[in-house]
């Protein structure tokens, strides 16, 4: 590669994918939930793609591309762990699922706990014990407000492997934050438990 | 169809209507319902301060310049001229 090429490979470069950091970068924060690791992370994706931007094919999606750099280099780094989880299931039982949570937050006077209270803290130790798969889905989705389509992107998995993991994720994160209000003393007595009992279409009541 | 059988149909769109990823036509049917069942409506709102929830706790602001400096750096040591 003569100085020229050298030239026209850096202006590119800086063209294309350096205004691409900040999607990047909150890739990396969703994947590391850690700012020093996903620094990191930004750091190797952006030198990785520099050294091999030969192969980025003109006209393609950059953004993907990085993307894809980006989560195999976290993927790599993290190969001693079990990213296996099983994460089958009815999708339809997960919202299922969720009516009849709000129906226990209801009876257990909580149902306005998530605008009542600053769960903020509770919420984020609910978040990472989540299984990495399951709390990837939900920092793209729910705190990144990032599509389905988008986070399948980010994450390399299918479109249905997302919303089966973010259903199960929000129902275990409703179920962990309606068992920690109740247990925190949070109900409110004489509230709306008692006035108009909620109806979870006659089934059985969720076992937290 | 039943009002029951049709209060379980619109919450299995519960999570898909709040992310705004349902095809138009669930879209509408959605909202007609919720404009006429206070059951349903009830379960969509606890569900969508949930959601609320989660987004507040994430909010943190992304500076990302020290990090766009740090890289820049990296990659000019890496051979690349200064952007």
């Amino acid at each position: 590669m003569g100085p020229d090429s050298h030239e026209m490979r850096d202006a590119e470069f800086a063209r294309l994918a350096l205004p691409l950091l900040p999607a990047i970068a909150r890739v990396a924060r969703a994947l590391t939930h850690d700012a020093s690791d996903a620094d990191d992370l930004v750091q190797d994706t952006f030198l990785k793609a520099f050294r091999h931007w030969s192969t980025f094919v003109p006209g393609s999606d950059c953004r993907r591309w990085l993307s894809a750099i980006c989560r195999n280099t976290f993927f790599a780094q993290r190969a001693r762990e079990r990213w296996t989880t099983a994460v089958g299931g009815d999708m339809d039982l997960e919202t299922l699922a969720a009516v009849k949570l709000h129906a226990l937050a209801r009876e257990n006077g909580v149902e306005d706990m998530f605008a009542r209270l600053d769960l903020a803290p509770a919420m984020n130790n609910a978040i990472d014990a989540l299984d990495p798969p399951f709390r990837d889905v939900v920092r793209l989705v729910d705190v990144q407000d990032r599509k389905y389509e988008e986070a399948a992107d980010a994450l390399g998995i299918p479109v249905g492997t997302v919303r089966s993991r973010l259903y199960r994720a929000r129902r275990q994160l409703q179920q962990s934050l309606i068992r920690y209000a109740i247990d925190a003393g949070f109900h409110v007595t004489g509230g709306p438990a008692a006035a108009t009992p909620v109806q979870p279409f006659g089934g059985p009541h969720v076992t937290t | 169809m039943s009002r029951l059988d049709d209060c379980r149909e619109i919450v299995r769109q519960l999570w898909p209507y709040l992310d705004g990823a349902l095809p138009d036509e669930w879209q509408v049917r959605v909202v007609a319902h919720l404009d006429a069942c206070t059951n349903c409506t009830s379960h969509f709102d606890f569900a969508r301060v949930f959601l609320e929830a989660i987004q507040r706790s994430g909010a943190v602001s992304l500076d990302v310049e020290p990090l766009r400096a740090r890289v820049v750096a990296a990659l000019e040591a890496e051979g690349m001229r200064a952007p």
